[in-house]
């Protein structure tokens, strides 16, 4: 047994095996077919996640203004009644009566809120970041927008005819994207999201059409 | 310093054994990347139609409030005052034309060679119907009647 084994791997010089050279190049092309598989796969699951992300920004927005819309739709009487850069005051059709809602920023819980009037506030639409509301007002009479403002309030001098919603969402992502991001996204280092600028227009229906 | 793996006659692969292995891994990978380019491309695509929906969205939005100057929306002169969109009072005039500005140096970066018209069919009054098209370069892009080859478009007709 013992003389067998030293014969299996000897020193001696033979035409058959491999050689040193052989040895070496097929370990290094191995080592080479290795890492260009290994990088492809790498960067396959990358952008696996990239994607992944994309097309949770892109829900996620399209999300946030169709809910929000779909809620302001419904205005009635004054309709916006006051607004600032993180929150809007608006009279809404609730079971046939017209009622004040406010919505506004929840910091902390990184959502909107939203109460009704005598009500308590409850999340609205979550994951948000941060909130910019500015107001589109007619300040001549003209029936065009000619001062873009974050302040509003209902008044007899001008009219409101479209609300500038512009949100800072925030996304779920893995942290292998953290240090390799695509361009235009913002990493949040605190809490691992990405954030995502989403802006939209709210038109207030009818405002001129008397 | 030699392994012997036994006392046969020599043993290994031949020349053209070697290359062609080489040459099937290579197809295999380059396989590989064209599917992932492409499947990168494919997704680039729809983050470029997902703005070009917002950008048409606030275009629609926009025409609406200044009937009178649609033409100004669609200027392609970066004359537009930025505070216009951010507290201060303009003319209508300037205020489309602030809009114009803010659309080519945002949302239309993100779309390489971009062009964005407004046109209406005959005058623009009350009942004529207005088009808002917008097209950039785009590979993937097919032919269609009004869309020439690797141009993608998207156009959206409002009643004025």
């Amino acid at each position: 047994m013992c003389s067998a084994a030293t014969d299996t791997v000897s020193a001696r010089h033979s035409e058959a095996g491999f050689s040193l050279l052989e040895l070496v190049l097929s370990t290094g092309l191995a080592a080479l077919m290795m890492t260009a598989l290994m990088t492809s796969l790498m960067q396959f699951n990358r952008h696996k996640l990239v994607a992944q992300t994309i097309v949770n920004q892109q829900a996620q927005g399209q999300l946030a203004s169709a809910q929000v819309l779909q809620d302001w739709a419904d205005v009635c009487g004054a309709g916006v009644v006051q607004g600032s850069a993180t929150s809007i005051s608006l009279k809404r059709l609730h079971q046939a009566h017209c009622v004040t809602y406010d919505y506004g920023l929840n910091a902390p819980a990184h959502s909107l809120k939203r109460k009704r009037a005598g009500g308590r506030y409850s999340s609205f639409l979550a994951g948000v970041e941060a909130l910019d509301l500015w107001y589109g007002l007619d300040t001549n009479g003209d029936c065009g927008i000619n001062l873009w403002t974050n302040h509003y309030q209902t008044s007899l001098n001008h009219r409101l005819h479209q609300v500038w919603v512009r949100l800072t969402m925030r996304t779920e992502a893995s942290r292998q994207l953290g240090g390799n991001l695509e361009s235009g996204w913002l990493w949040h280092e605190q809490d691992n999201v990405l954030l995502n600028k989403v802006g939209f227009i709210w038109r207030v229906a009818h405002v001129c059409s008397d | 310093m030699r392994i012997d793996f036994g006392t046969g006659p020599a043993h290994g692969f031949a020349l053209l054994e070697v290359l062609l292995a080489l040459g099937l891994s290579s197809v295999m990978l380059l396989v590989l990347y064209s599917a992932q380019r492409h499947s990168q491309a494919v997704l680039v695509y729809s983050q470029q139609l997902h703005h070009a929906n917002q950008l048409m969205f606030q275009v629609a939005s926009q025409v609406w409030a200044y009937p009178q100057h649609y033409q100004l929306l669609t200027s392609e002169l970066n004359a537009g005052d930025a505070m216009c969109l951010a507290g201060r009072h303009c003319s209508p005039a300037a205020m489309t034309q602030a809009w114009a500005t803010y659309w080519h140096q945002h949302p239309l970066q993100q779309l390489p060679q971009a062009d964005l018209t407004v046109t209406c069919t005959d005058r623009c009054i009350a009942g004529q119907r207005l088009t808002i098209k917008l097209q950039w370069q785009q590979k993937l892009a097919s032919e269609s009647p009004n869309c020439p080859l690797e141009v993608a478009c998207v156009a959206l007709q409002l009643t004025l």
